[in-house]
């Protein structure tokens, strides 16, 4: 079934942009109690509840844009250190730092997501996202809870003296849902398979990630079109209108088939190719497939090794490592 | 055949860039300036969309350089101009961000701190975002063939733009020539060279300020009438519409030879 789909996409990384677009249709589904803030409290926005059906507005919770691929992008690192394609230490050829001038520029992170480092360039993301919006209001949606750091001793006073480290923060409850649609843009096979992984096997997001933020990615649908479709927006809005009481929600399976319809509603209105569209079965096949190789260590590595390669391929033709470039500025 | 397309730009996403830079505030202005927005609807079509950009071309724009491949002129060529975007409904959101290491946690360093050669913590900010929801219009004279596409990413954080564009229809517009006023921003750079400008305020902003309630003189496109006043209802356009006639991309100005 993976093998079909080799066709749709570019064979090598191209220097121009082209409209080889993949859309995969995420529901982003809380399993703990992840915090989205910025400035002390949960980021909100204030939007209309449904596109038609319902007209009034009310405040969403909002999983920015960069707290999606930021630990995205740190689960697929991880993977390249682990297979040795990349490396954290400062002497070794393949050595890559994350967020800084010391970035390789050509190992499969750099090159999918992209970088920007003042004078050495800067290569465009691959990887668009949009930020999240939950479908249901921020008041139904969260929960404020106290926290505090015990003595050793369990206890909140040590030596007949109070500790002071209490506070309280706003968290996002358990099984909210964050539609999304994140895009793939000129991508080869390889790095198809790399940034699906990345998305199924990151299960936290947020701060104090290690402690809570646990979620779940349920992928709904993948659509290969020559251009981009709707936003998270309006699959939220769509979807919102669909549920038939939003007092409430059904579970993640009820909640699926309904983003199924619903991105296939909105696909219809978008005047775009779609030269081939996975749901249900189709889906379920081509899943299976990219589990099991992850499942085989040989397998992904030899899909990371040849990804590998045609990243660096790219960084020797057009990116950091290629001559040319420097002929042409001196004109 | 020329066409006149009226276009509405909804906010999906918060848009963000620096119209100003005042220390850690970082704030966006509530106009689109039409050489960003021409890139956001024409490149990866019209303008080829370089993935990887090194050494000087990274550091200089590539408007109307004449070695770049995605210059504006590409644009003028196929007949294409986009006037700025002036906000209808608009408002603001701001937030804070920051630059991680791997190590998750990454301290700012702070003011007099060692490797801090700037007088603010230089890996955050607060950016000064226009909220979602927000609603722009703005004017594309583009030939009929042409596709606008139905979404576009727009700001430093390529911000989702739902576009809904309408043609508006030949009979409503006629050229005139004269004084006129324009309550439309526009971008004097693109005006077209006989074309005077007489009075107008600035909204000032990177790369080129723009004029907007401003006073002309020369040749434009007029919408006005009961052929407009039949089209426009319903659709939020203002009775009167003034147009420069021929702008063209850097019409007024004269990119020095390197």
């Amino acid at each position: 079934m993976l093998d079909h789909l080799k066709e749709h996409f570019v064979k090598e990384f191209p220097r121009i942009a082209s409209g080889h677009y993949i859309h995969l249709f995420v529901l982003r589904h809380s399993q703990s109690f992840p915090v989205f803030q910025t400035d002390g409290v949960l980021n909100t926005a204030r939007t209309q509840a449904g596109l038609t059906k319902h007209r009034d507005l009310f405040n969403r919770l909002v999983m920015f844009k960069r707290k999606q691929t930021t630990p995205e992008r740190l689960t697929g690192r991880e993977l390249l250190r682990a297979l040795d394609i990349t490396s954290q230490a400062k002497d070794a050829e393949n050595y890559c730092a994350y967020n800084g001038e010391d970035s390789c520029k050509q190992c499969p992170d750099c090159i999918l997501y992209g970088f920007a480092i003042g004078d050495s360039g800067a290569e465009r993301s691959k990887v668009y996202s949009d930020s999240a919006f939950s479908l249901t209001p921020y008041e139904t949606s969260h929960q404020s809870m106290t926290f505090n750091a015990p003595s050793e001793a369990g206890a909140m006073s040590e030596g007949g003296v109070m500790r002071h480290s209490i506070n309280e923060q706003d968290h996002v409850i358990p099984e909210i849902t964050f539609p999304v649609v994140e895009t793939l843009r000129d991508v080869t096979y390889e790095g198809f398979i790399y940034l699906v992984g990345n998305l199924l096997r990151t299960r936290r997001y947020g701060a104090q990630e290690s402690r809570t933020g646990t979620m779940t990615n349920h992928l709904v649908g993948i659509a290969f079109c020559d251009g981009e479709v709707f936003s998270n927006l309006r699959l939220t809005q769509a979807l919102y209108d669909r549920l038939e009481n939003p007092e409430q929600i059904p579970g993640i399976d009820g909640l699926k088939l309904l983003a199924e319809t619903t991105v296939r509603e909105l696909l219809a209105e978008e005047p775009v190719r779609q030269t081939r569209v996975l749901f249900g079965d189709d889906l379920a096949e081509i899943m299976k497939n990219v589990k099991g190789l992850y499942q085989d260590d040989e397998a992904i590595a030899a899909i990371l090794t040849t990804l590998n390669q045609q990243t660096h391929q790219y960084a020797q033709t057009h990116g950091a490592k290629a001559k040319t470039t420097k002929k042409k500025s001196k004109k | 055949m020329m066409m006149l397309y009226s276009c509405v730009l909804t906010l999906h996403d918060n848009v963000f860039f620096a119209s100003r830079e005042m220390g850690l505030l970082f704030e966006t202005e509530k106009f689109f300036h039409n050489w960003g927005l021409s890139y956001a609807l024409f490149s990866g079509r019209e303008l080829p969309q370089m993935y990887r950009l090194t050494g000087e071309a990274a550091q200089r724009p590539s408007y109307f350089h004449p070695t770049a491949e995605n210059r504006l002129e590409v644009l003028s060529d196929l007949d294409i101009y986009v006037f700025p975007a002036q906000p209808l409904q608009w408002s603001y959101q701001i937030n804070t961000f920051k630059a991680a290491q791997t190590t998750y946690y990454g301290k700012s360093k702070q003011f007099g701190d060692k490797g801090a050669d700037r007088n603010y913590p230089i890996n955050y900010g607060r950016a000064k975002e226009l909220a979602v929801g927000s609603r722009f219009r703005t004017y594309i004279l583009a030939p009929e063939t042409v596709v606008i596409p139905r979404w576009i990413r727009l700001g430093k954080w390529a911000g989702k733009v739902q576009v809904e564009v309408e043609a508006i229809p030949p009979e409503c517009q006629t050229i005139d020539r004269g004084d006129y006023c324009c309550d439309h921003p526009l971008n004097p750079l693109d005006l077209p060279p006989e074309t005077r400008v007489r009075l107008y305020d600035r909204v000032v902003m990177p790369p080129a300020s723009l004029l907007r309630r401003s006073q002309l003189s020369g040749e434009y496109l007029a919408l006005r009438g009961d052929a407009w006043d039949l089209w426009r209802q319903e659709r939020e356009l203002p009775q009167k519409l003034n147009l420069p006639y021929g702008s063209r991309y850097g019409a007024n100005y004269h990119a020095p030879t390197p």
